[in-house]
């Protein structure tokens, strides 16, 4: 079952850490080439006919005003369209999105999206700065962990879930990590470690925070009737959604849940005719360990108020009845805002396909189904997500 | 009769800091303790909650007062006035007439003349009068040690008034003591002996003087006896020359507990006695500032017995306090800062000045747009043509209530530059109309919030770009 109008053929992804020795331009490159390189038949760039960058922080490299050619022009493929995508957190997916949207117009037969971003040629300080920018009262003092904080405070008010538990997601996903070659952290931790971090922002300590990250991801989508030439072994495109809500804080109507998160899912479930029963396995948004917990209520793998529960009885592990980020997830691999979604495309083609035994035997989930869920959650307000279901089913 | 005043109104500081903790850092001592600002207070801000507290006092609406005169040596700019964000966050009238008195601890009282006369000139018919300061002295000398913070307002007008201001009697030279050059953040004195002397107490001493033999009055007919306080010193001296009891002046004796306020050193010590004043007590109230004194005969009437305020007095707020040591102390007035330069506010190009003119009425006042079809407040109005919930374009323009409860917060450990009131709180909140607001907390431990505790707004500097402040409403637990 499945919409399955776009094929996923390949995909690419480098080291993700703090790159000091990579610019922006060099990690797309690696990028790219790993992904075409990789194409199971070979692949021929000049099939390209569009592509797509999701790109956030470009002030960062030194673009004042970054475009598209700032992918196809370093990677010898000026001349063709290229979008740049800057959509918050989920600026990576959503460029994915868009290369399906393109491919499923009719108008591009193989499209290229590619996600990168340089978080690490900016000072801490700097990324804090979204604290003083926006509406100069709303949104004073507002950064990526007091805008999650407060609904993970008022989470753990209404349905008692813990610090221990939110530790308990920290501690599988860096675990997850320690097994993947490509995470940004390779070592994991333990609850003691979490709940003795010191506090970034009430719930969160250190260790419930994803750290500052560079990287880049890419990946090569295609008609579906034309998957075969590149692979015998497409993914194909499921389902996908987005939503979106208010954009200040206070105009939340419920501060238990992400309602960009479950529109978008409720839209990828409908498209590919599956609910969260089908699933193998899922990439979820987990910027902060309490994100995952949410998301698992959002996407609907538990009931609401239960996400808690859900990672305390070891659902969402590896070999757990849900395997929840097994590359590590953001927690490990860090966040590299446009990357972000690629990868988890990229874990997700690897994890279907069972080639994640290659890297690391230890990490790979049973592939039981065929569906796993790719879901990005964020931007300011928190205010957009993408949800995105793959399958190896035709 | 002439114009008194209608009612009153205080503001301190929550944060006091004891003398001898000032003394310790630089090998000296001290007794008593001055009042501190908060980092996201200053001139403008206590002088808000003075006013709003005097207006309610009075029993008129801010929609009522003809002018508006701030007295202040500390304002926030040497040029740009004060008294518009004032005048604005009351909700006042735009044909209000407003003035800024400055350069003298004597302002308030030049201020309150001027009003007077506006007043019985039939100019205007209500008048409100600030003092509000924040002067600070270089550290290690006693200008530091002595110096505290306040705001202090009066509404004026003829009527049901609480006093009854008989003769005022102003004594004037050209003596110049205390100054504070442009560019320079503290106070400084030449010779404390010269400006004893020949300053306050020869301007002080002939003021009252002068206004007993003016009057026909002994000065025992005065019940109280209300003197600036630049320290506890000069005006015990002036007290004894004039045969001035302590049951006298004791009662407005707020330096031992508040420190120099300046403009609003007199007009406090006349709140606290009025606090306890009884009708047909007798009241002198004597300023000093800059080669300046005018002399105050009060008297006081019936109407304080209904217009004395029982709560947000001058006793709540003495007894509302937190004790900071020196470190903290200099960090809130901005003697020490976080290194780094804060970013400025971002795209688009939200200047403060630009927004602030763009925002002012709807964050100064709180003022939402209630949707007419589906009843949901928006807010930022001017943001929100649309409603947010239904999509309806009609809305009626509504204030928010002032208190809620919190429906949840977070507490931010780690900020950049720019940030000086570390961890932040910030604070969403039901508020008694139903309505859900963000802001940033103030003055609240970590471990004292918690999810349905009551807060109330607070106006305060919510940020800062290139010295130009951004105001709006904070969030403080809520007080009585």
């Amino acid at each position: 079952m499945g919409w399955n109008k776009v094929a996923l053929v390949g995909v690419g992804l480098i080291k993700f850490g703090e790159l000091f020795d990579k610019s922006f331009e060099e990690m797309v490159e690696e990028a790219y080439l790993n992904c075409i390189n990789s194409i199971d038949k070979g692949f021929d760039p000049k099939d390209i006919k569009a592509a797509w960058l999701g790109e956030c922080n470009s002030r960062t490299h030194g673009h004042a005003s970054i475009s598209g050619a700032a992918l196809t022009g370093n990677i010898g493929l000026a001349g063709i369209p290229c979008t740049r995508v800057e959509n918050g957190c989920p600026t990576g997916s959503d460029a994915f999105r868009n290369g399906c949207l393109g491919v499923a117009s009719g108008v591009y037969d193989v499209v290229l999206v590619v996600g990168a971003e340089k978080m690490r040629d900016d000072s801490t300080a700097n990324l804090l700065n979204s604290a003083t920018r926006g509406h100069p009262v709303l949104m004073r003092g507002e950064t990526a962990p007091s805008q999650f904080a407060p609904l993970a405070v008022r989470h753990m008010y209404e349905f008692g879930t813990t610090k221990q538990q939110l530790a308990m997601v920290a501690v599988k996903n860096r675990a997850n990590g320690a097994l993947d070659p490509y995470s940004h952290n390779q070592s994991p931790i333990t609850i003691e470690d979490v709940l003795n971090s010191p506090m970034v922002c009430l719930p969160f300590g250190l260790f419930d925070c994803c750290p500052q990250t560079d990287g880049a991801a890419a990946a090569i989508l295609v008609r579906a009737d034309l998957a075969k030439k590149y692979t015998d072994k497409p993914v194909y495109i499921a389902g996908f959604g987005m939503g979106t809500d208010t954009f200040y804080i206070h105009e939340k109507e419920s501060f238990t849940e992400f309602v960009a998160t479950v529109r978008a899912a409720k839209q990828a479930y409908a498209m590919a005719g599956i609910g969260p029963q089908d699933l193998d396995l899922a990439e979820v948004h987990d910027c902060f360990s309490w994100t995952e917990i949410v998301d698992y209520e959002d996407l609907g793998f538990c009931p609401k108020g239960q996400g808690g529960k859900f990672v305390e009885q070891g659902h969402s592990k590896i070999g757990g009845k849900l395997p929840v980020n097994a590359s590590g997830g953001l927690l490990s691999k860090g966040h590299p805002l446009g990357a972000t979604g690629v990868a988890q495309m990229c874990e997700l083609f690897w994890q279907l396909r069972q080639e994640v035994p290659k890297q690391n035997p230890k990490r790979q989930v049973a592939i039981k189904k065929g569906y796993g869920l790719q879901h990005n959650v964020g931007g300011r307000g928190i205010s957009n997500s993408v949800v995105t279901l793959l399958s190896i089913n035709p | 009769m002439g114009a008194g005043i209608l009612g009153y109104g205080v503001y301190i500081p929550k944060f006091r800091i004891k003398r001898e903790d000032i003394g310790k850092a630089w090998g000296g001592r001290g007794k008593g303790e001055n009042s501190v600002t908060n980092y996201n207070e200053d001139v403008i801000t206590m002088a808000v909650e003075a006013s709003q507290n005097a207006v309610k006092n009075s029993g008129i609406t801010p929609a009522d007062l003809g002018a508006i005169y701030l007295g202040t040596a500390s304002a926030p700019q040497i040029e740009q006035s004060s008294i518009g964000t004032i005048a604005l966050t009351l909700g006042c009238k735009t044909t209000i007439d407003l003035a800024d008195f400055g350069a003298s601890p004597r302002a308030s009282v030049a201020a309150l003349k001027a009003c007077l006369d506006a007043i019985d000139a039939g100019r205007i018919k209500y008048g409100l009068v600030i003092g509000s300061d924040c002067r600070l002295g270089e550290p290690g000398t006693e200008q530091e040690s002595n110096m505290g913070a306040a705001a202090v307002a009066f509404v004026l007008g003829k009527g049901d008034v609480v006093v009854q201001i008989e003769k005022i009697h102003s004594y004037a030279t050209a003596f110049r003591d205390v100054w504070r050059a442009d560019g320079q953040q503290y106070i400084h004195i030449f010779e404390p002996r010269f400006n004893r002397e020949y300053g306050y107490e020869r301007h002080v001493r002939t003021a009252a003087s002068d206004l007993l033999k003016d009057a026909g009055r002994n000065i025992t007919d005065f019940k109280y006896v209300v003197f600036q306080q630049p320290d506890d010193r000069l005006h015990r001296t002036v007290a004894k020359s004039i045969k001035v009891t302590s049951e006298q002046m004791d009662p407005a004796n707020i330096f031992p507990v508040i420190g120099d306020c300046g403009s609003a050193s007199m007009f406090l010590g006349l709140a606290a006695v009025l606090d306890h004043a009884q009708a047909g007590d007798r009241i002198l109230a004597v300023s000093y500032g800059s080669g300046a004194s005018d002399a105050l005969s009060l008297m006081v009437s019936q109407q304080i017995e209904q217009k004395r305020p029982r709560e947000h007095n001058y006793q709540s707020y003495l007894t509302s306090k937190e004790y900071i040591d020196y470190t903290t102390f200099l960090r809130h007035v901005g003697t020490l800062k976080k290194p780094g330069k804060p970013a400025d506010l971002g795209i688009p190009a939200m200047t403060p000045l630009l927004s602030s003119y763009r925002q002012a009425p709807e964050l100064l006042q709180l003022l939402g747009g209630k949707c007419q079809s589906c009843g949901y407040v928006n807010f930022p109005p001017s943001e929100h043509r649309i409603c947010i919930r239904c999509g309806h374009t009609k809305f009626d323009r509504v204030a928010l209530a002032r208190r809620g409860k919190i429906h949840t917060y977070t507490i931010a450990y780690v900020l950049p530059p720019g940030f000086d009131e570390t961890p932040l709180p910030m604070i969403i909140a039901d508020l008694e109309d139903g309505v859900r607001h963000r802001a940033v907390g103030t003055e609240m431990k970590p471990e004292q919030i918690k999810i349905g505790l009551d807060v109330e707004f607070v106006f305060r500097i919510i940020s800062t770009e290139d010295g130009v402040n951004v105001y709006g409403n904070a969030f403080r637990l809520a007080r009585k």
